[in-house]
């Protein structure tokens, strides 16, 4: 009985996550939901780099990129999928995170996924414009050169071939789910680390993650 | 169940002070171990949130600055150590993408007070914080930490132990304040036991009423109690005081009749302490069968009593006055004194040739003979035996006897003596202790010895006879070496008590009574002896109690804590005052040889002393009968309820 409890609230609620799309956004968020189920449905069973380039054009054609503080009103802001989805926008963090979100929904392993804090140089190699961004890199094996998913290039290409990205640091959820229990049920919102933070509402939106 | 049981008998059977620690004891176990417990754990959940984010935020920046870095192994381990070594760690790992170990170090052994069993009860599990290290794009490995727990025991434990402390000094604190208030609010009712106590032992005390509405009214029903009792103490002493007034006093003149003008005459010369001279004065009448043929009952009557009235007159007026009529012809006045011969006797002749100035009108041969009797003490016995004689010529065996019985002291040996050698006879005598108590017996009715009567003697001489106190207490309270006298005669009968002998009987004279150094002195004895205390029966001459009435209140209640015997003897001139002693706690009368005297003959006394014996019983006191001489008296005593005996008809 226990077991299948777990098991139950470890799938995700796409029942509640369209309602939710609907209630709070309105029927083209619920659409959207309803396409992402799909798709998600779709690459149940595909191959890593199918599952990447499926959810990758996903959010890249859905979502149009935008800053927080034209969405939110906030300097910045991280964003659930779900909110994202019912603004329709979202800016790279919070394209970075959905992916990440739902490339572990179909269960690609959280050490091959990692959501990079990089530096851009915008305008070519000798453009002294450079812009702090995210991005989700993929880990083929633990030592592999990573594939690059990113909104601002919508296809996924090998990190030597992005040299316009400088990484800075690397994060996944690792550690941040042990076994439930620290969810952060008991936590107040000021304790938590915007990631965290995110993770959490995440999870309260009905889209559950396992470590 | 049955030990469950078990407790709460015990617990509900204890005191209310014993109950009140119980309670607060548990109610603060209960409190302060809720409280505690509460405490840790929120306090746990607490460090353990904090230690989480610790850990969190210490890998992540770690991971951040080493990113940037690059990546030397030696750079990097002594990064991590610095940062080990200056921290608060558990360990810190460093590991490659596979898994291996690249760095690590761990404080196996956390030196901590805390003790294990706490630790392990309280088990902090805050997750280590992971962060992931970049080498440009590829991993260089995962950074894994645990912060140092050890702040957060001690913590936690000597929380738990300043809790418990607090506690403790609230418990202690609260019990203090609650017996306190529980001691201020049962006082009245300790009060109301002691009332119910001493109402038991049927001493009619009354108490304060106190301000607790209930304890008031009850306090109010028992006082209410004492005082009918009281009243009807009362009122039985008035009827007895009648009765003997009945018994002893002659109708027609008023005054006393012949045996108890002679018991007080004798008690009187036989105080050993107040007694030195005194008058005795005599009026016989001539020709008084010739008055009564001539005059009838009734004018003669008449004639007597206006005798009686000028000579209860007269005693009115001057204390140490007693008059009585010993035979139908004679009437006699005492005094105490002869310091005023002359002027006594001139107004004794006075008032009589007044009273009698129509008798004599009307008979020649009226004759008032006064003649007036110095009785000393040197000639106490003699001199007595003469005037009795004088007084009375059909004068029976029966008072010279009772007289004889009451001064057969013996020849006075020293009499001779002057102040110089009693003071050094005395003194010898007191500093070698050569001093002991005689023995006379104090037997109930059925035999059992009640307790000893001991007078104290004296071997003034070594070798010499032991004396007797009519020998040498007039001296001793002149050389004021009396005080030596009663605290020996006090401890040598409590070493006495304690080397085994039967209970002993003192007598407490006025004067030490009165005396607070002897007071004092006898309670550190009987402090020293208290053993021994309840087998020592002291007792005050009735004349001593009345007229110092304080005093002895304060002398029963210095005693009151030693439950040595307190009583009065001589118990007979003043039976309606009976009722001022009811609420003195005391435990024994000793009725004055002139009432026990020929009480087989006397209905007046029998019906006098059983009413006595009544009242006595009624509040307590055990009747002891003093003088009985005859096997008659011995035998009709305890009919009248008097409970023991001893005179010189009494031995074992």
């Amino acid at each position: 009985m226990c077991c299948i409890l777990i098991q139950y609230s470890l799938a995700t609620d796409y029942a509640k996550l369209a309602s939710l799309a609907q209630e709070r956004y309105g029927t083209n968020a619920h659409n959207t939901i309803l396409q992402l189920q799909a798709k998600i449905n779709e690459l149940r069973n595909a191959s890593d780099i199918e599952k990447l380039k499926g959810i990758n054009d996903f959010f890249n054609n859905q979502i149009k990129f935008d800053d927080d503080m034209s969405i939110w009103g906030q300097q910045d802001y991280w964003a659930t999928p779900l909110e994202m989805i019912g603004k329709g926008r979202g800016d790279c963090e919070d394209f970075t995170i959905g992916k990440y979100v739902f490339l572990r929904e179909l269960n690609i392993p959280n050490d091959k996924l990692k959501l990079t804090y990089v530096k851009v140089q915008i305008g070519g190699p000798y453009s002294k414009i450079f812009q702090a961004h995210m991005v989700l890199s993929y880990y083929a094996t633990p030592t592999a050169e990573p594939l690059i998913l990113d909104n601002l290039i919508g296809d996924i290409r090998q990190a030597s071939r992005r040299s316009d990205l400088t990484p800075i640091f690397s994060f996944n959820s690792e550690g941040l789910w042990v076994g439930g229990e620290n969810s952060g049920k008991t936590d107040s919102i000021n304790n938590l680390s915007r990631w965290r933070d995110v993770l959490q509402r995440i999870q309260a939106d009905g889209i559950e993650q396992s470590n | 169940m049955s030990i469950f049981k078990r407790i709460w008998q015990l617990v509900i059977t204890t005191s209310l002070l014993k109950q009140l620690w119980i309670a607060i004891t548990l109610m603060m176990l209960v409190f302060f171990g809720a409280n505690i417990i509460v405490n840790l754990i929120s306090s746990k959940n607490y460090l353990n949130k904090q230690l989480e984010m610790k850990n969190i935020d210490n890998a992540v920046s770690l991971a951040v600055s080493i990113s940037q870095m690059k990546k030397d192994p030696v750079s990097i381990e002594l990064m991590l150590t610095a940062e080990f070594d200056n921290g608060h760690y558990h360990y810190i790992q460093l590991l490659d993408p596979n898994g291996q170990q690249l760095f690590a170090r761990d404080s196996a052994n956390e030196n901590s007070h805390v003790p294990h069993w706490f630790t392990d009860l309280i088990r902090l599990n805050a997750p280590p914080g992971i962060a992931h290290i970049q080498n440009g794009w590829s991993q260089y490995g995962t950074l894994k930490l645990e912060s140092s727990t050890n702040f957060a025991y001690e913590d936690l434990w000597h929380g738990a132990l300043v809790s418990l402390a607090w506690s403790a000094a609230i418990a202690l604190l609260s019990g203090l304040v609650g017996t306190l208030i529980l001691k201020v609010i049962v006082r009245p009712l300790n009060d109301m036991v002691k009332l119910t106590e001493a109402i038991s032992h049927k001493n009619f005390i009354s108490i304060a009423e106190p301000k607790t509405l209930e304890f008031k009214r009850l306090a109010q029903a028992m006082n209410l109690l004492s005082a009918r009792i009281k009243e009807m103490f009362r009122d039985q002493s008035k009827l007895l005081e009648q009765m003997r007034l009945e018994a002893n006093y002659d109708p027609a003149s008023g005054l006393m009749k012949r045996k108890y003008f002679i018991s007080r005459l004798a008690a009187q010369v036989s105080n050993e302490d107040s007694f030195d001279e005194g008058l005795l004065i005599n009026a016989h009448i001539s020709n008084l069968a010739e008055i009564n043929e001539k005059l009838g009952t009734l004018e003669t009557d008449k004639f007597l009593k206006r005798m009686g009235q000028a000579l209860n007159n007269v005693c009115e007026l001057n204390s140490g006055l007693f008059a009585g009529r010993l035979t139908g012809a004679d009437f006699s006045l005492f005094s105490n004194s002869a310091s005023d011969q002359e002027s006594l006797s001139t107004l004794i002749s006075h008032v009589l040739t007044e009273a009698s100035a129509d008798i004599s009108a009307q008979f020649a041969n009226f004759k008032l003979a006064i003649t007036v009797n110095l009785v000393s003490k040197a000639d106490q016995f003699a001199g007595l035996k003469n005037l009795v004689t004088i007084i009375n010529e059909s004068n029976s065996a029966d008072e010279i006897e009772l007289l004889g019985m009451i001064y057969n002291s013996d020849s006075a040996l020293y009499a001779d003596k002057d102040e110089i050698t009693w003071r050094s006879m005395l003194s010898l005598a007191l500093d070698n202790k050569r001093l002991t108590l005689a023995k006379f017996p104090v037997l109930a009715a059925d035999g059992a010895i009640i307790h000893h009567e001991s007078p104290v003697r004296l071997q003034l001489e070594q070798d010499g006879a032991w004396v007797s106190a009519a020998e040498f207490i007039s001296w001793a309270i002149q050389l004021d070496l009396i005080t030596r006298i009663d605290d020996l005669v006090v401890e040598v009968a409590l070493n006495d008590l304690a080397k085994g002998s039967q209970p002993i009987g003192l007598n407490v004279s006025t004067r030490a009574m009165c005396n607070p150094l002897y007071v004092e002195k006898l309670v550190s004895l009987l402090k020293k002896y208290s053993a021994v205390a309840q087998y020592l029966w002291l007792e005050v001459a009735e004349d001593g109690v009345f007229n110092h009435l304080e005093q002895f209140n304060a002398f029963c209640q210095a005693l009151k804590p030693f439950a040595s015997k307190i009583g009065v003897e001589h118990v007979g001139a003043q039976i309606s005052r009976l009722g001022e002693l009811h609420d003195l706690g005391l435990d024994y009368i000793k009725i004055d040889a002139s009432v026990i005297r020929g009480i087989d003959s006397n209905t007046g006394n029998q019906a006098f002393l059983k009413g006595l014996c009544l009242i006595a019983h009624s509040i307590g006191l055990m009747t002891i009968a003093e003088g009985v001489t005859s096997p008659a008296e011995k035998a009709m005593l305890p009919t009248l309820g008097i409970d023991a005996m001893t005179g010189p008809g009494i031995s074992l």
